[in-house]
């Protein structure tokens, strides 16, 4: 299983490193009638609710499972968020997909599911 | 044995309930009117601008220019037919464009975009996409296509402007350049009540208008007649009102000045009707004003074009999720045998009640609304894998612990669903929407029919297995 999860974990860090370097050389493949601004406006609408109900998350876990250490709890917390993100953003400038307005929904299910893993593992801990 | 029964009988009616909510949802319910026709009781969903037409309203920038010619002394000469107007004449030509070429930057081009942003905003219109070309200007403006794409077109499209301008020369006195702020003011008549736009202007304009209205006032002279009588005569200078492009009237400034400020009258009135019109078009005009003027002129055109997703899309979307789903069920029926199927059978049960009460509360579906219904499909899920992981366990309380152990993994998703409800635009606010009545609907789901079925096949198989 430890050598599942660090094969997983190498993997999932090279598919990082490629896709942020193919993102920052090409940018992301945009559907017709989408685009880079587009992508960014709705991104900025977003962020300000994102960013509320992550820091109430946080503190949340800071609090509840502060017997792990509450700044253990937080930074696993941020860093699994975030890297959930960047790896579907990864994966996305990489396949090439079509970006277009169905990229956030996607987005949203992918942060959700990696908060409720984060609950499931702290609460097994 | 009267008690097996009682709950055999329960068991049944609860299974049949199910079954009748799953009908009502998926297939529709209706009655016959007093003339026979069918009409239906469970309202429509209220589905998201990608799923119908949309009208795409694009803003180009004005590319016109017109031809001013001055003569050798620089004034402006009036074009005649016939008449060449050359260089070696002294004639010298110019052709002046309606947006020149130091307006057309990318600040400016913002700021159009974030005027009509604001325009929408302040109209409550929370349903619309908005794309800048940054390299040519170009704003494309996609809304709705339903009854109210007309008015949002033109609340869209309207140049904001407000201009004082002399009687007689037509001489700008004082436009919106130096407007603070535009507001809707009420004054309540014995009779009739009053609805005003209310101009207020910086320090600058204050002053501006201060001296103004000194000076465009109605005024006594003595004059003497043809009969060397000396009279009073009546004389005014008055100034043109511009609002928003279109002629308000001709009047002295004392009409419409109070407090330093400029009251314009929309509407006078003791019938509701009328005053609510009146204060519609004063906010409409005070919107405009208030989002500010673009240095730019914008031409616009608007064209309707169909759904961004189409139906087979759509289809084989849900069908892919669906497939997952009931991978999902599968491996519950495996690991959990008859139970699994019963539950199983419930999860549709809960998508069934979940659609019917999004359709009760008018809840606007989206693209990310749909995402929010599969997460409280996984959440449902997830919540019936706990409840029948702890069924095995005879102790007291087993579903309250495990309502518990639900609500601790599952509890960052409602502080999502409550903050993203409160998001004034339609996508953010469909998502929030439907996963907090997707949590609701867990719980008084949960509680209400499957808890009594959980509990008792719990009892049932411990009975057995003794």
């Amino acid at each position: 299983m430890e050598t599942v999860k660090k094969v997983l974990l190498i993997l999932a860090s090279l598919i990082v490193i490629a896709g942020l370097i193919m993102l920052v050389k090409s940018g992301l493949n945009y559907e017709d009638g989408y685009s880079k601004s587009m992508l960014l406006d709705t991104a900025k609408q977003y962020a300000l609710y994102i960013g509320i109900a992550t820091v109430i998350i946080l503190v949340y876990f800071g609090v509840k499972y502060a017997k792990n250490g509450v700044g253990k709890v937080i930074a696993t917390s941020a860093l699994v968020i975030i890297g959930t993100q960047i790896v579907i953003l990864s994966i996305t400038a990489l396949s090439k997909i079509k970006v277009n307005r169905m990229f956030f929904p996607i987005a949203l299910v992918a942060y959700i599911t990696s908060l409720i893993a984060l609950c499931a593992k702290f609460e097994k801990n | 044995m009267k008690l097996k029964k009682y709950k055999k009988t329960v068991t049944v009616v609860i299974i049949l309930i199910v079954a009748l909510i799953m009908f009502a949802s998926f297939f529709g319910a209706s009655i016959k009117n007093s003339q026979g026709e069918k009409i239906g009781i469970i309202p429509d969903f209220k589905l998201g601008m990608e799923f119908g037409n949309k009208r795409v309203i694009t803003a180009t920038i004005n590319n016109e220019s017109s031809t001013v010619i001055y003569d050798s002394e620089g004034n402006v000469v009036e074009q005649e037919e016939g008449v060449e107007y050359t260089e070696e004449a002294g004639y010298k030509t110019e052709e002046i464009k309606v947006n020149a070429d130091s307006v057309r930057t990318v600040e400016n081009y913002k700021k159009e975009k974030e005027i009509i942003e604001e325009r929408l905003k302040k109209n409550n219109i929370t349903e619309y996409f908005i794309n800048l070309n940054e390299s040519t200007g170009k704003i494309t403006i996609e809304i709705p296509e339903n009854n109210e794409a007309d008015s949002v077109q033109e609340t869209i499209s309207t140049i904001s402007s407000f201009m004082l301008l002399d009687g007689e020369t037509f001489e700008t006195l004082l436009d919106e350049s130096k407007l603070k702020e535009a507001n809707v003011m009420y004054s309540q008549g014995n009779l009739e009540m009053a609805v005003f736009l209310q101009l207020e202007f910086n320090e600058e304009g204050t002053k501006k208008l201060q001296e103004l209205n000194e000076i465009y006032v109605e005024s006594e002279t003595e004059q003497t007649n043809e009969n060397g009588e000396v009279e009073t005569v009546q004389t005014s200078k008055t100034a043109w009102v511009i609002l928003n492009n279109q002629i308000i009237g001709q009047t002295v400034l004392p009409n419409i000045v109070y407090n330093d400020k400029i009251m314009l009258t929309f509407g006078v009135s003791s019938d509701n009707t009328e005053l609510q019109e009146a204060t519609k078009q004063a906010n409409s005009s005070a919107i405009l004003l208030n989002a500010g003027t673009s240095p730019i002129v914008y031409d616009f055109t608007n064209e309707t074009q169909g759904s961004t997703i189409s139906m087979e899309a759509m289809f084989t979307f849900l069908v892919c999720v669906g497939i997952v789903f009931i991978a999902a069920y599968v491996f519950m029926i495996i690991d959990f045998k008859a139970i699994g199927f019963i539950a199983s059978y419930f999860q549709i049960g809960f998508l069934a009640t979940l659609l019917l009460i999004l359709r009760f509360t008018n809840v606007s579906i989206t693209i990310e609304g749909i995402a929010g219904i599969i997460i409280a499909m996984l959440l449902q899920y997830l919540y019936t894998y706990i409840v029948l992981n702890s069924m095995n366990k005879e102790k007291e309380g087993m579903y309250k612990k495990s309502n518990l152990e639900f609500f601790l993994n599952s509890f960052p998703i409602y502080v999502i669903a409550v903050v993203f409800t409160f998001a004034k635009r339609v996508y953010i606010s469909s998502f929030g929407m439907t996963i907090f009545w997707g949590i609701i609907t867990i719980y008084v789901y949960n509680f209400v029919f499957t808890k009594f079925i959980y509990e008792n096949l719990s009892r049932r198989s411990s009975n057995g297995n003794s």
